[in-house]
């Protein structure tokens, strides 16, 4: 029964900055822009939150000057890939590899203390009292971020499909000529979702460095942003899907890190989110390949 | 007819590339009016219409509304003013209901107070414009679904929901199959008759005549003239359009002589099975001097059809013989070295490299022995400037100064000429025109019509596949109709093409009768 417990707080640990980071890559993907930026983005969230929370010993400012770091970027993007039209993996990759670069270099740069003070603060957990200890155990005790994550679910879902932005957004991403012609502009939408792209990968960024540890390392997102892109392709860009898809691959990690003292070598246990990552690409493309000839 | 609605007056504008698109172009619709706006290809047309749109703004010149003087800076200013557009080329999400490609564009208006779109209303909302205008469609069915002829009418409902009292229709008719068209037309009838202004764009003197009211041309980004439908000529319109005679030319009623000897091009039982549409079991002859032509609407098989012929695509069984030989197992260059020749449908990338030289494209793939230099590893030069500037000249590209500028510099029938003249220059025995003339003007029709029909008289065959019905008829000897990947008629008389017929079996409406 513990060890199930344990899994589980793990997966919803593990998978709350996948499921923030995916939902802010939803906004960018439904607008048309493929924004394999992700990854840089929320690294540039973690660095800046810890740094914040560190010389302010507040988690809150901590959070905001990640998020406004992380919109900065995606803006940064978002003008190279809207306005200039750049290629948008390339730019991608220069961003990922750039926010990496200066972190890496500001944190050689400072006293190495900082990263890994005890004087970060963390992210306020919320406790929940639901009169049953286990439900207690599985429900409650995390960081706000995680039950905000949850709720963003269906804001996202409720933006996109109920709302004038919502539809002008996926218009965008498919036929930008239909809005141009409706007296919108389609860069301007783009734009407004990259900046959404950042709150939400600002807040991933938060959740990763000021709850998930309390600490800022070197790459610290390790593929997190690629694993939260290749959940929103499996799932379409549709929230609740990509919610699901991001889950598992959170179990996956959760699992791993489980299986740990078992004594299976470690360097393969943390390759298994990746490995279904991919075997789930390959399976949901095999799938649409099928229903496609079908419908032919 | 009522009073003047919509006036242009002295309408300027040179692009930033130095094309001087209108030199000072007027337009007067009035009230309740469908107004025809023709003209050739680049005389103009649609610049005018989109500084109407917002989409472009005007070097000088003034845009008159009921005698106001109004500003025009983006299309959301032209959409206040009631001025709807429909393209072309239809701007329809095709992964969104009809009803959100409706709404979308309005969806502000129909914002509630928790920020979400009310559809309920705005569905209520659709349904009255359709019954105004009695139209019946289904606002939940998927737009990329829908026939296109229905698509059109969405366009419409989409510009009347945003208050659209003026509509630019941007040749609508050259997507739609002839039997859609006459329903698309009293379909327009009933939209004016219920008060709402049309300017029609259009190069189709038959539709021209049956449908507007008044006709204004443009040539060469002036207005020449405007008159009442009812008191026009087609020789006087096209005169104008055109700024000098045309004596259109009679088909070539020369007999073809059908006897097995005569029989150039033979394809037997082809089949290839695709994705998207199969060739099933097509079988024609081609004989000397003969053209044939193949009707149908997009997306039935005729890229697929001309593609296999040429050997773009692989097929699974069948024969194609030219003169006897079989030619199925061969490749492209094989084909072509066996004198067949091929204009694809889609100029711009599979017929031209856009940013090379007219020489480069004319040589490219046609690189003859005597364009070489003597040790045969270099190219002359000179020779193939030569030969392209030849090409230019036989005919009449316009726009041509020198063989070495960029083929992108040539306005799009230009380009087709220069194609043209490539693949006929050999005269070869057998040629596939895929859509020859699609959005090509008058001139350069006539232009590319003769040639073929000067080589059809050398014994040249041709296969035509062509939506444009018109042409079809024109210039082909006997036609075949493509229906979903199969040949389902045969018209073999000339002076008994019925466009109505043809039309019925390329909407699938009749089929053969051996076919049950």
């Amino acid at each position: 029964m513990s060890v199930f417990i344990s899994l589980w707080q793990m997966t919803v640990i593990l998978s709350a900055p996948l499921v923030l980071c995916a939902l802010g890559g939803i906004i960018s993907y439904q607008a048309g822009v493929v924004n394999i930026a992700m990854e840089g983005i929320m690294l540039s969230s973690c660095f800046v939150s810890v740094l914040v929370s560190y010389y302010s010993h507040s988690a809150l400012l901590g959070l905001l000057a990640g998020m406004l770091t992380s919109i900065l970027v995606s803006l940064f993007f978002s003008f190279f890939a809207v306005t200039l039209k750049a290629n948008n993996f390339v730019i991608g990759i220069a961003i990922n590899i750039f926010v990496s670069a200066v972190t890496l270099f500001l944190s050689r740069f400072l006293p190495v203390a900082i990263f890994n003070s005890p004087d970060i603060a963390a992210i306020q957990k919320l406790n929940i009292d639901l009169k049953i200890e286990v439900l207690n155990k599985l429900f409650s005790g995390y960081s706000v971020l995680i039950y905000l994550a949850v709720i963003l679910v269906f804001v996202i879902h409720y933006l996109l499909y109920k709302t004038p932005f919502g539809i002008r957004l996926r218009a965008t991403g498919v036929f930008p000529g239909a809005v141009r012609t409706a007296g919108k502009n389609p860069e301007k939408i783009r734009y407004l979702a990259g900046i959404i792209t950042g709150v939400l990968c600002g807040l991933a960024g938060t959740q990763l460095s000021l709850s998930n540890v309390v600490l800022f390392s070197r790459d610290m997102t390790a593929g997190r942003g690629f694993i939260a892109f290749s959940a929103i392709l499996i799932a379409g860009g549709k929230p609740k899907r990509v919610f699901l898809i991001s889950v598992l691959f959170g179990f996956c990690d959760a699992l791993a890190t489980q299986l740990k003292s078992t004594g299976i070598p470690t360097n393969f246990l943390s390759l298994i989110p990746y490995a279904v990552a991919l075997l789930t690409l390959i399976l949901v493309n095999i799938k649409e390949r099928k229903t496609a000839e079908e419908g032919m | 007819m009522g009073k003047e609605y919509i006036q242009l007056k002295g309408i300027k504008k040179t692009f930033p590339n130095g094309v001087c698109a209108l030199r000072g172009a007027d337009l007067t619709v009035h009230a309740g009016e469908i107004h025809a706006l023709v003209g050739e290809n680049a005389a103009g047309k649609s610049t005018l219409m989109n500084i109407l749109y917002g989409v472009l703004k005007a070097d000088a010149g003034e845009i008159l509304m009921n005698g106001e003087p109004v500003h025009i800076a983006r299309s959301s200013d032209a959409i206040h003013l009631g001025i709807g557009m429909v393209h072309q080329h239809f701007m329809l999400v095709p992964s969104f209901t009809v009803l959100e490609n409706i709404v979308l564009g309005s969806e502000d208006k129909y914002k509630n107070k928790f920020g979400k779109i009310d559809f309920e209303t705005a569905r209520r909302d659709i349904q009255e414009i359709m019954k105004q205008i009695d139209v019946d469609l289904d606002l939940d069915s998927i737009t990329g679904s829908v026939t296109i002829g229905l698509q059109s009418k969405i366009e419409i409902i989409k510009a009347l929901f945003r208050g659209a009292k003026l509509l630019i229709l941007d040749e609508p008719t050259t997507v739609l199959a002839p039997t859609e068209v006459d329903s698309f037309f009293d379909f327009l009838r009933k939209l004016r008759d219920s008060g709402t202004t049309m300017i029609y764009i259009s190069h189709r003197m038959r539709e021209i005549f049956d449908l507007t009211d008044r006709i204004t041309i443009l040539r060469k980004g002036e207005t020449i003239s405007s008159v009442k439908t009812k008191e026009a000529t087609m020789e006087q319109i096209s005169r104008d359009m055109l700024g000098y005679e045309v004596s259109s030319f009679e088909r070539d009623r020369k007999e073809i002589d059908r006897s097995e000897g005569n029989c150039r091009f033979l394809v037997e039982n082809l089949c290839m099975p695709g994705r998207r549409i199969s060739l099933e079991d097509i079988s024609f002859q081609i004989y000397g001097g003969e053209v044939l032509g193949i009707a149908g609407i997009e997306g039935n098989g005729q890229v697929e059809l001309a593609d296999a012929l040429i050997g773009l695509r692989q097929i699974q069984s069948g024969k194609i013989l030219l003169d006897g030989v079989d030619l199925a197992k061969e490749d492209i260059s094989g084909r072509r070295s066996k004198k067949m020749a091929y204009i694809p449908e889609d100029r711009m990338h599979k017929g031209l490299a856009q940013n090379c030289a007219i020489t480069d494209n004319t040589i490219t793939g046609h690189l003859k022995e005597d364009f070489l230099g003597k040790k045969k590893v270099t190219v002359n030069w000179p020779k193939a400037d030569s030969y392209a500037t030849e090409i230019a000249k036989d005919y009449k590209v316009e726009g041509f100064k020198s063989s070495d500028q960029l083929i992108s510099s040539l306005s799009g029938g230009n380009m087709q000429k220069v194609i043209i003249g490539r693949e006929l220059y050999d005269k070869p025995a057998m040629t596939i025109l895929s859509q020859p003339t699609a959005g090509i003007d008058f001139n350069a029709q006539s232009i590319i019509h003769g040639k073929i029909n000067e080589l059809k008289s050398e014994g040249c065959s041709f296969l035509l596949i062509s939506e444009d019905l018109d042409e079809l008829v024109r210039m082909s000897d006997r036609i075949y109709v493509l229906c979903r990947g199969k040949l389902v008629k045969e018209f073999s008389d000339p002076e008994e093409f019925d466009l109505n017929e043809i039309g019925y079996y390329m909407t699938g409406v009749k089929k053969d009768e051996n076919d049950g």
